[in-house]
């Protein structure tokens, strides 16, 4: 027994773990190998799952549909990372350098209160804003006369607005989060060194790029990472606004994940879609990381 | 006293405005929906961007009643608390264990709760409705709590973990010399002074659950299980172009939030922004 004391050490540490443990191998580590297995299977979410081995993968690079998604994924993906970060740094230095100091916590919860609502509210209600017909932005731009009578702006209905209309609203929210972070790095700058080259002559946009920037680096690195793995989770928003519409112009791999596996019944091909799309994102979440973490030095 | 040039002068006030840009762009969307819930469908169609003639207070009680609001809502709230519950038990105790005890796995256990933060819940879909629907908890509460609590505990151990391994260590030694057991550490020492980084679990863990979408939508197939987020959707989703309606129900489910967020801005910017925030 003090052997298997010795190798284990605490033992009764298993027991505290245990709940989560148990929980987690079940309902993620078991469920990412029952994926694989349906991956290889067809099935239509009932009865019998029949053995096809890796036919839907041969099927999946045969697949316009797919391969259309998964650019509609990428590009969601790379707005997600370079505009959220560009958002959340404009807010933070606006916030920290630019607004008197006793405003700064209410202009804070100004910027950061889109973030209080659920994606599936905020698609809701910029796809209202959206609408053609009452919508808040025609109303706006009709105001501005920049529309003539009975012409309307349907940024949502049109094949090539679509998908970079409907990231608006995740900018809108997002940034928020990122000014909250750039603005916690930027805090930990100590003064003196800004002051030193503020001493030095050095113009705010001087001090912006060689001293605050190149500090934010690892900040800017993490903030990016972070939206590139949400970027390929991306569902809630562009479901609610668009459903993958019009047509399938803002129809992203997880949404064509959900209509495979609930429109069309085909659940083995769904899983087998959402298996690549696992691989592509841990390897590029990978293959970013270490692009980052060689720019940082 | 050196007059600041007119250019400099120009600079700032542009930028103020540019503030106030930001500022009105940030809010307006919220005051547009509010407004718009007061106003009658037509006065909807006729001028979106006026303030409403009338005050139409009914059509909140009729948005209401129409959409079983108030079922979806008690839903949430039920989903949330005990997913919140299970999850502090679960990932808290977990989390003492990974600072302050030593055992083999620790750092294979620890890298899996990185790690699964990764895993995207479409991965997933398939197998987990299977999962479900062989164990029979498909389309209940208890099922989606189960899946829902699985996925948040990642993210609370690693930040329980953190913060535990910030406690000093001669509090946990000097217990031990005062022959107290693990529990009664845990128990009387480590918890009380846990107070910041629960309520930031908590605020974390219920927003996300709250706000939860695609497995709330994906695993509950019975309407009056439903909870606010598939709900929302579901009243958008219809060919119905009643907008009043649709405005006041957005409205209800937005408010309560927003209104917490007024008194709690502090705890929730922490709460939200966790484990990203360096210090």
């Amino acid at each position: 027994m003090k052997k298997l004391k010795q190798k284990l050490g605490d033992c009764t540490a298993y027991l505290y773990i245990a709940p989560t443990a148990v929980l987690m191998l079940i309902f993620i580590v078991y469920s990412l190998f029952s994926s694989i297995g349906i991956s290889l299977t067809q099935w239509k979410g009932m009865g019998e799952k029949t053995f096809i081995g890796l036919n839907n993968y041969f099927e999946l690079l045969k697949d316009a549909t797919f391969w259309s998604s998964l650019k509609i994924q990428f590009i969601w993906v790379i707005m997600s990372v370079v505009l959220l970060a560009v958002g959340g740094l404009i807010l933070s230095l606006v916030v920290e350098f630019f607004i008197h100091r006793k405003l700064i916590p209410a202009v804070r919860t100004i910027f950061f209160m889109p973030m209080m609502i659920s994606l599936v509210a905020v698609g809701i209600l910029w796809a209202l804003i959206y609408n053609p017909m009452i919508g808040l932005l025609n109303e706006v731009i009709e105001n501005l006369g920049l529309l003539k009578k009975g012409q309307v702006l349907d940024l949502l209905g049109n094949n090539s607005t679509a998908l970079y209309a409907a990231f608006i609203p995740a900018f809108w929210q997002w940034s928020g989060f990122g000014m909250v972070i750039f603005s916690a790095a930027i805090q930990g700058i100590p003064n003196d060194v800004i002051e030193a080259a503020r001493v030095d002559g050095c113009s705010i946009l001087g001090r912006l790029r060689y001293i605050i920037l190149p500090l934010l680096r690892p900040t800017i690195a993490m903030v990016c990472t972070l939206n590139l793995i949400g970027g390929f989770k991306c569902f809630d928003l562009l479901f609610t606004m668009t459903k993958g519409g019009p047509g399938i112009a803002t129809q992203s791999t997880t949404i064509y994940i959900y209509k495979e596996m609930f429109v069309n019944g085909n659940y083995g091909y769904s899983a087998a879609m959402a298996i690549i799309l696992f691989i592509v994102t841990v390897f590029f979440s990978l293959f970013f990381f270490q692009v980052t973490r060689r720019f940082e030095n | 006293m050196n007059k600041k040039p007119v250019p400099i002068v120009l600079a700032q006030i542009l930028f103020m405005f540019f503030i106030v840009a930001l500022i009105i762009i940030t809010l307006y969307p919220f005051c547009w929906m509010f407004l718009n819930s007061f106003k009658s469908n037509s006065e909807v169609f006729r001028n979106p961007l006026s303030l409403p003639g009338k005050w139409n207070f009914n059509i909140f009680l009729s948005a209401w009643n129409t959409y079983s609001i108030g079922t979806a809502f008690r839903n949430s709230l039920k989903i949330t608390v005990v997913v919140v519950i299970i999850n502090l038990f679960s990932s808290s105790l977990a989390a003492f264990a990974t600072s302050h005890l030593n055992f083999k796995g620790k750092t294979v256990f620890l890298s899996f709760c990185i790690g699964c933060q990764v895993v995207s819940v479409q991965t997933l879909l398939t197998s987990l409705f299977s999962l479900l629907k062989d164990i029979n908890m498909y389309n209940t509460h208890m099922g989606l709590i189960l899946v829902l609590t699985a996925f948040s505990l990642p993210m609370s151990v690693y930040l329980f973990h953190g913060f535990f391994k910030g406690v000093p260590k001669d509090l946990y030694e000097s217990s031990k010399i005062d022959a107290c057991s693990n529990r009664q550490y845990y128990i009387k020492i480590l918890l009380p002074l846990s107070k910041p980084i629960i309520s930031t679990v908590i605020i974390f863990q219920a927003m996300n659950t709250w706000n939860e979408f695609l497995m709330s939508m994906t695993f509950l197939r019975n309407s009056k299980l439903w909870t606010i987020p598939p709900l929302l959707n579901n009243i958008f989703s219809g060919r119905s172009q009643n907008y009043g309606m649709q405005f006041a129900a957005l409205s209800i489910t937005v408010l309560p939030i927003l209104l917490l967020y007024v008194f709690l801005q502090k705890y929730f910017i922490k709460g939200l922004t966790a484990g990203a925030v360096k210090g």
